[in-house]
């Protein structure tokens, strides 16, 4: 459940971009912070400690204003894809409202979004959280590789393996050139406030 | 639960809303990189790139990490110790570029063992010449020693 002030009328959106390592998470956030700093008047922060515990994230928080009688500030995570780092993937899942799951379009990691979606199921369960019931999108990244010639897989292979029972929303994408990131994001946004809405009724 | 109306109401002032701020209309594109930065804290960037490197070992950020080296180099060529570090940060980056997730498992811990000591140095401005020459003496040590177990590695 998303932190609600009530006092204030305030309203905490925790989204998290989920995915295998080196899907694209991070160039999503990067490219809505480079396009958009301005109008969101923000700061991306990218999280590398060392020391007692590793923790590697990045965050992009930013505030959309009123909406409905509520201040809606929107806090936008990455997790590290890396398998070794998945205590930090369960850190940064506690109190999550909304997800995106990027997966890599690319043929030789189809093996890796699934075990990647397995694993975010497993680390929700942990929270008693429900991977059919969260707000939830995917985005199939790097379809701009294909004019490099990089084997892709097709949609329909991509859904069935990610979607089929999901039937989440889902977006053909390319985080580099910025091809519907910003559709997932307006979407997730869309899924998850509406969600917060309703259970705060 | 909250009526469709009510939903109705909040997806569309949303809807505006995301539009408003995410929409195509000439979006303001982000500062330039801040150079006070690197003025302020010329490791900024290496920091960034050796920390990188232990969480995803790419050509993009070795190549960078060369380069940022390269770079420091330049701006040390004056300090001795400053540019044995720099020596030592390099070979090291030469043996993670070769050996990739081969490397032995202690060279990520010595990258970020001499990153973290380089730090010290550079933040700690003045130094006297007897502590800076056993600085010099011991980072010579390493270097060899280092030479030595890459070699051990590699065979």
């Amino acid at each position: 459940m998303a932190f609600v002030n009530l006092k204030n009328k305030e309203i905490q959106v925790k989204i998290v971009y989920y995915g295998p390592g080196r899907g694209g998470k991070t160039s999503n956030l990067e490219y809505v912070y480079k396009k958009f700093a301005k109008r969101i008047n923000t700061e991306m922060v990218t999280v590398k400690t060392h020391g007692d515990r590793t923790l590697f994230f990045d965050f992009l928080p930013f505030d959309i204003g009123i909406i409905n009688g509520y201040d809606v500030k929107i806090q936008l995570y990455t997790v590290p894809g890396q398998v070794k780092y998945n205590a930090t993937r369960r850190l940064v899942l506690r109190g999550v409202d909304g997800i995106v799951f990027v997966a890599d379009s690319m043929a030789v990691r189809r093996e890796k979004n699934i075990l990647s979606l397995k694993n975010l199921q497993e680390n929700l369960a942990a929270y008693k959280k429900s991977i059919f019931r969260i707000p939830f999108v995917m985005q199939y990244n790097k379809m701009d590789l294909q004019e490099q010639g990089i084997p892709l897989l097709p949609m329909p292979t991509l859904e069935k393996d990610l979607n089929s029972q999901l039937k989440i929303p889902s977006f053909a994408a390319s985080a580099v050139l910025g091809t519907n990131v910003v559709a997932t994001l307006k979407r997730i946004i869309s899924l998850t406030v509406a969600s917060i809405k309703k259970d705060l009724k | 639960m909250a009526d469709s109306k009510d939903v109705d109401t909040l997806s569309t002032e949303l809807e505006n809303r995301l539009d408003d701020l995410f929409g195509d209309n000439n979006p303001a594109p982000a500062d330039a990189e801040d150079n006070d930065t690197a003025a302020h804290y010329p490791l900024a960037e290496l920091k960034n790139l050796i920390l990188s490197i232990d969480w995803e070992i790419t050509d993009d950020v070795l190549g960078k990490l060369l380069q940022q080296i390269k770079d420091l180099k330049l701006t040390y060529k004056h300090d001795k110790i400053v540019l044995t570090f720099l020596q030592i940060l390099n070979s090291l980056g030469g043996y993670i570029q070769t050996n990739r997730a081969k490397s032995h498992p202690k060279t990520f811990k010595i990258l970020n063992s001499v990153f973290s000591s380089l730090d010290k140095v550079v933040l700690s401005r003045e130094m006297p010449e007897t502590a800076k020459k056993k600085v010099i003496e011991h980072l010579n040590f390493i270097e060899q020693k280092l030479k030595e177990d890459m070699g051990t590695m590699q065979n």
